[in-house]
C-alpha cells in the first residue's frame, strides 16, 4: 500500500466517525477534513509554499491519531525563563503534572473545553481552514492542545510559558497541537513559547494557535525557536485584535530542519497598533520561513514590522510579508522592513514584501535589502586589530541588535543575545 | 474634497479620444482556432515548411497548457474559438510614396496624430505601420539598408533572412514559456524584425505603430530584435486602438537579443482602448516581452508607459547572461475607471557583475487596480550582482487599489539587492502648495504626477516623452484634488 492510499483511508474512516456525532467541535473537524481533502498537501507549486518543501508530512508513515502518553516521572530540561505560569507539552502531549499556573489564568485541555462559553464563541473562528492546507489538516486531526483564558483585568508580571519538550520518542508521533488563547478585557500578559529538544530528534509538528484579544487587552508574544536540531515545525498564529487591544509578536528562529511561521493579525477595530519583529538565522541546511499577514480593516491603525535575517552555510531564508489594507482602513500607517545578510556562497534568501492596498489615504512603505557584510565596516574593525572572524561576528550581532534593542522583556533580550552569539559561533570579547 | 470628487466625476466622463473605425476591405480567416487555421495563416504568408511545423508544434503545446491563474486581475473567460486569428487588407498596397497610401488609412493615422510626413522629414523616424496584422508600409528601408540594418516585417524576414529568423525565433521566449506565448507562436500574424550588424549604431529611432482594427480580430504580433557585437538600437512601439464594445485579445511576443557590448533600448507607449467607464469592452493585453543580454557588457533597457487596455498582463524581462551586462526597467502604469494592470519585470542575473535597475510608478484612479509584480533573481553564478528596485504607487481615489508583489531570490552572497516601495495618496499639502500659487487643481495634479513619473519619462526618447506626457495628461485629466 502506498503512503497516499494509507493516509487517505485513515482520513476517510476518521471523517465517517466524525459525521456520526452531533458535537459542534466534531462538525468543525468534519468541515476541515472536507476542505483539506480538496486542497491536499501543498507542493512547491503552491504560491504560499513555493520555497518551502513540506511533502514529508504526507509521506510520513505516522498515524495522525496517535498521541504520546505522558509519564509523570519524565525528567525535563529546566526552563530558561522564570515564571509561575507554565504549560508543558511532552512530545506533543500536554502534561498537567509538569505544568503550574495561578488564579490569573484558566487552563483546560482542549478536549475538555467544549462547554466553556468563550471556547464555544471563539474556537476555530480565526483558523483559515479553506485556504491553509496545514491549518485544515490541524483542525481535522489535532489531538492535543490547551484552551487558556487570561482573566479580566489581570495584569501578569511574569510571562506565561508554553514549553514543548521533545524526547527521543518524539520521532514516533506527529505532533498536531491546537491552542486557543483568550485575553479577556483589560488583561495584560506576555507569552513565551519555547521548544526544548533533548536529543537530535527528527520530529514533525504542526501547531495552530488562535489568540483573541478582547478590548483593552495587551499581549506580548515571544516565540523562541532555538536548538531545534532536526525538527520540522509548522507554526501558525491567528490573532484577532479588538478595540484598544495591543499586540506585539517577536520571533527568534535559529535552527531546525524546517521552520515555517505563519503569523496573521487581523486588526478589527479602529486605532489599533501591532508590532511584529523577528530575527532568523538559517545555518547548516535549515529552511526558515516567515509568512506574515497584517490586515488593516478599519481606519487609523498602524502596524510595524521589523524582520532581520542572517543566512549562513547552506541555510535558506524565506520572508513573505503581506500588508493588506481594506477599503475602510483610511489613515493607515504601515511600515515594513526586511533586511538580510547572506554570509555564505551556498545560502539562499527568498523575500517577498507585499502590499495590497484598497484605501487611498494611507501611508505604506516597505523596504527589503540583501547583501553581505559591509566591506568598509569590516576593514575599519580589522584595521583596529580585530580578527576578521571576530569582526564579522561583531557586525552580524550588531545587525541583529537593531531588533534586539527594541525588545522590552529583559529576560528574552538577554537570552536571545546569547543565543545569537551561540548560533553564530561567535567569540566576542568587547 | 467635494471639489476633487467633482473633478474626478468630470474625468470619468471624458471619453476615449481615439475610438473610431476605419472602413477598409479586409480578408478574414474563419472564426476559431484549429490546426487548419494555423495552416491557413501559414499558407497566407507563404511560409516555409519549418515555420509551419514550428507553429503546429506550438499549437499542440498550447492545447496542453492551462491559462495562468496567479495574476491579480480578473476578467471573463476568453473564448478562444470566438476570435478571428487572421485579418489582412484585401489589396496589398504597393507604394512608392506616402501619397499612394489608401486615403482611409491616411485618415486614420491623421486622426491618431501620427504625422507621417513630418516624422519622415523632420524627426527622421522610420515607421513600420502594422494595420491589423499586415505590414502596410515601411519607410527609410533603403537608408537603413546602406548601413546593413534590417528593419522589416517578420513575415518578410522569414523569406529573406530565414537563417537569422530560424536561429533566434523562440530562443528568448520559448514556445512553452507560457499560455499566451504558446498561442502567439501558433498564430502570430506579423510584427517587426530588426537586425543591427556588428559595430553599427542605428542612426535613427525605429518605430512601429500598432492598430487593432477589424472587429473581433486579435492581434498576435511577434517582434524580434537582434543587436550584434558593439551595436546600438532604440526601438519605439506605440499603440492605440479604435473603440469596441467586446473585449479584444492582444497577445504579443517580443524577443530581444544583445551580443557583446550591444545595447537595445525598447520603449513602449501603450494606449489600447481601456473600456468605457462602466468597465465594458476594452483590450486584453497579454504580452510576453523578454530580452537576453547574451554577450558581455551588453545592455537592455525597457521603458514603458501603460495607460490603456482593460486588462494588462505584461512583464518585460531581462536575462543577464553575459558578464557585466545591464538590465533596466522603467515603467509608468496608469489605470482609471475599471482598468486592471498587473505589470512589472523579471531580472534574472546569471553572469558576473551584472546590474539591474527597476523603477516602477503606478497611478490608480477611478475603480481601477494597479499591481506591480516583479522578480529579481540572483543565481549562484552571478557574483557581485547588483539590483536596485523602487516601486511607488499613487492612489487617486478611495475605490482604487495599488498592490505590490516583489519576489526577490538571492543565491549568491556577494550580491546586493535593494528594494523600496511606497504607497500613498496624492499629497494634499502638495496640492495646497500649488493652489496657493494660483494653479488650478488640474494643473497641480499634472505637475505632481509628472514629477512623480519624471524618472521614467526622462528615459524615453524625445518624441515619445512628449507623447507620453500628453497621454498622461489626458488619462488623468481632472483626476483628483
Amino acid at each position: 500500500m502506498t503512503d497516499t492510499q494509507n493516509s487517505s483511508s485513515i482520513i476517510e474512516t476518521h471523517l465517517a466517525k466524525l459525521n456520526e456525532s452531533n458535537d459542534s467541535v466534531n462538525k468543525h473537524k468534519a468541515d476541515a477534513i472536507t476542505s483539506f481533502m480538496k486542497m491536499g498537501f501543498p507542493t512547491t507549486r503552491h504560491e504560499e509554499w513555493k520555497y518551502t518543501p513540506t511533502l514529508f508530512f504526507s509521506k510520513s508513515e505516522l498515524d495522525y491519531r496517535n498521541s504520546y502518553v505522558v509519564k509523570n516521572s519524565e525528567v525535563l530540561e529546566p526552563s530558561v525563563f522564570e515564571s509561575i505560569n507554565k504549560i508543558v507539552f511532552i512530545n506533543g502531549s500536554i502534561s498537567l503534572h509538569h505544568s503550574v499556573f495561578t488564579d490569573d489564568i484558566e487552563v483546560h485541555h482542549i478536549d475538555a473545553s467544549a462547554s466553556h462559553t468563550l471556547f464555544q464563541a471563539h474556537f476555530n473562528t480565526l483558523a483559515n481552514n479553506t485556504k491553509e492546507p496545514y491549518v485544515a489538516f490541524n483542525t481535522s486531526f489535532y489531538m492535543q492542545g490547551v484552551f487558556v483564558v487570561v482573566k479580566k483585568n489581570s495584569v501578569l508580571e511574569q510571562p506565561i510559558l508554553i514549553e514543548y519538550h521533545d524526547t527521543s520518542e518524539a520521532v514516533d508521533y506527529l505532533q498536531q497541537i491546537r491552542n486557543l488563547i483568550v485575553f479577556e478585557s483589560g488583561a495584560h500578559a506576555s507569552i513565551i513559547v519555547k521548544h526544548y529538544t533533548k536529543d537530535a530528534v527528527k520530529s514533525l509538528s504542526n501547531e495552530v494557535n488562535e489568540l483573541i484579544l478582547y478590548p483593552n487587552s495587551h499581549a506580548k508574544i515571544y516565540l523562541i525557536q532555538d536548538n531545534l536540531h532536526e525538527i520540522q515545525n509548522l507554526n501558525t498564529w491567528e490573532i484577532a485584535q479588538e478595540r484598544d487591544a495591543n499586540c506585539d509578536v517577536f520571533t527568534y528562529s535559529d535552527s531546525g530542519a524546517l521552520v515555517r511561521n505563519n503569523l496573521h493579525i487581523a486588526m478589527n477595530a479602529p486605532g489599533l497598533t501591532c508590532d511584529t519583529k523577528a530575527i532568523y538565522l538559517a545555518s547548516k541546511k535549515s529552511i526558515i520561513d516567515n509568512h506574515l499577514k497584517i490586515e488593516h480593516k478599519l481606519p487609523h491603525c498602524s502596524s510595524f514590522q521589523l524582520y532581520r535575517g542572517v543566512m549562513n552555510d547552506e541555510g535558506t531564508g524565506v520572508f513573505n510579508g503581506k500588508i493588506h489594507v481594506h477599503v475602510d482602513a483610511q489613515k493607515t500607517d504601515a511600515y515594513q522592513s526586511n533586511k538580510n545578510l547572506l554570509l555564505s556562497k551556498n545560502a539562499n534568501i527568498y523575500t517577498k514584501p507585499q502590499l495590497e492596498i484598497f484605501a487611498d489615504d494611507v501611508k505604506c512603505s516597505h523596504g527589503a535589502a540583501i547583501g553581505n557584510i559591509d566591506e568598509n565596516a569590516l576593514f575599519y574593525l580589522i584595521a583596529r586589530g580585530i580578527s576578521k572572524a571576530t569582526a564579522k561576528s561583531m557586525l552580524t550581532v550588531a545587525f541583529a541588535n537593531e531588533v534586539i534593542e527594541k525588545l522590552d522583556n529583559e529576560a528574552v533580550k538577554t537570552y536571545v543575545e546569547k543565543a545569537i552569539e551561540r548560533a553564530l559561533d561567535a567569540d566576542i570579547r568587547y | 474634497m467635494t471639489d476633487s470628487n467633482q473633478i474626478l466625476d468630470d474625468h470619468t466622463n471624458s471619453e476615449y479620444k481615439w475610438g473610431f473605425v476605419s472602413d477598409l476591405e479586409q480578408e478574414f480567416a474563419k472564426k476559431g482556432l484549429n490546426e487548419d487555421i494555423v495552416k491557413f495563416i501559414s499558407a497566407k504568408k507563404n511560409e516555409p515548411q519549418w515555420l509551419l511545423d514550428w507553429r503546429l508544434e506550438a499549437y499542440r503545446i498550447w492545447l496542453t497548457m492551462k491559462e495562468p491563474q496567479w495574476h491579480n486581475v480578473s476578467f471573463p473567460k476568453i473564448n478562444f474559438q470566438d476570435i478571428i486569428y487572421y485579418a489582412s487588407q484585401k489589396k496589398k498596397p504597393n507604394l512608392n510614396s506616402l501619397d499612394e497610401l489608401d486615403p482611409e488609412i491616411k485618415k486614420t493615422y491623421d486622426k491618431l496624430g501620427i504625422p507621417i510626413k513630418e516624422q519622415e522629414l523632420l524627426a527622421g523616424v522610420a515607421v513600420d505601420y502594422v494595420m491589423d496584422s499586415e505590414s502596410v508600409f515601411t519607410t527609410f528601408k533603403k537608408q537603413l539598408a546602406e548601413k546593413g540594418i534590417i528593419f522589416c516585417a517578420i513575415s518578410e524576414a522569414v523569406h529573406e533572412y530565414p537563417e537569422l529568423v530560424k536561429q533566434y525565433l523562440g530562443s528568448v521566449v520559448p514556445v512553452r514559456d507560457n499560455y499566451y506565448a504558446a498561442l502567439n507562436s501558433a498564430v502570430f500574424s506579423d510584427g517587426s524584425f530588426v537586425f543591427i550588424p556588428k559595430g553599427v549604431r542605428c542612426p535613427m529611432e525605429l518605430s512601429t505603430y500598432f492598430r487593432i482594427n477589424a472587429e473581433n480580430t486579435g492581434q498576435f504580433e511577434r517582434t524580434l530584435i537582434i543587436a550584434e557585437d558593439d551595436s546600438y538600437v532604440s526601438y519605439l512601439e506605440g499603440c492605440t486602438a479604435p473603440k469596441r464594445d467586446e473585449n479584444q485579445l492582444h497577445a504579443a511576443v517580443v524577443e530581444l537579443v544583445t551580443l557583446d557590448r550591444a545595447e537595445i533600448k525598447y520603449s513602449t507607449v501603450q494606449n489600447w482602448y481601456p473600456g468605457d467607464k462602466e468597465g465594458k469592452g476594452g483590450i486584453f493585453n497579454f504580452v510576453t516581452k523578454r530580452g537576453i543580454c547574451k554577450g558581455v557588457s551588453s545592455k537592455i533597457s525597457w521603458t514603458q508607459v501603460e495607460t490603456g487596455s482593460a486588462v494588462t498582463w505584461k512583464y518585460p524581462s531581462c536575462i543577464l547572461k553575459g558578464d557585466n551586462s545591464i538590465g533596466e526597467f522603467y515603467s509608468v502604469a496608469v489605470t482609471n475607471n475599471h482598468q486592471q494592470a498587473d505589470t512589472g519585470t523579471k531580472m534574472i542575473h546569471v553572469g558576473k557583475n551584472t546590474r539591474s535597475r527597476i523603477v516602477s510608478k503606478g497611478i490608480s484612479a477611478g475603480k481601477s487596480h494597479n499591481s506591480y509584480r516583479g522578480l529579481v533573481q540572483i543565481q549562484k553564478t552571478a557574483d557581485n550582482a547588483y539590483n536596485y528596485s523602487q516601486c511607488d504607487s499613487m492612489l487617486m481615489t478611495s475605490e482604487s487599489g495599488a498592490h505590490t508583489f516583489p519576489y526577490i531570490e538571492v543565491k549568491n552572497d556577494t550580491a546586493k539587492v535593494e528594494h523600496e516601495a511606497t504607497t500613498s495618496k496624492i499629497g494634499e499639502d502638495m496640492l495646497f502648495y500649488c493652489n496657493q500659487r494660483g494653479l488650478s487643481d488640474e494643473e497641480a495634479v499634472n505637475i505632481i504626477v509628472n514629477g512623480f513619473c519624471k524618472e521614467v519619462f526622462k528615459e524615453l526618447p524625445m518624441e515619445f516623452a512628449v507623447e507620453a506626457q500628453k497621454l498622461l495628461q489626458i488619462s488623468l485629466e481632472n483626476s483628483v484634488g
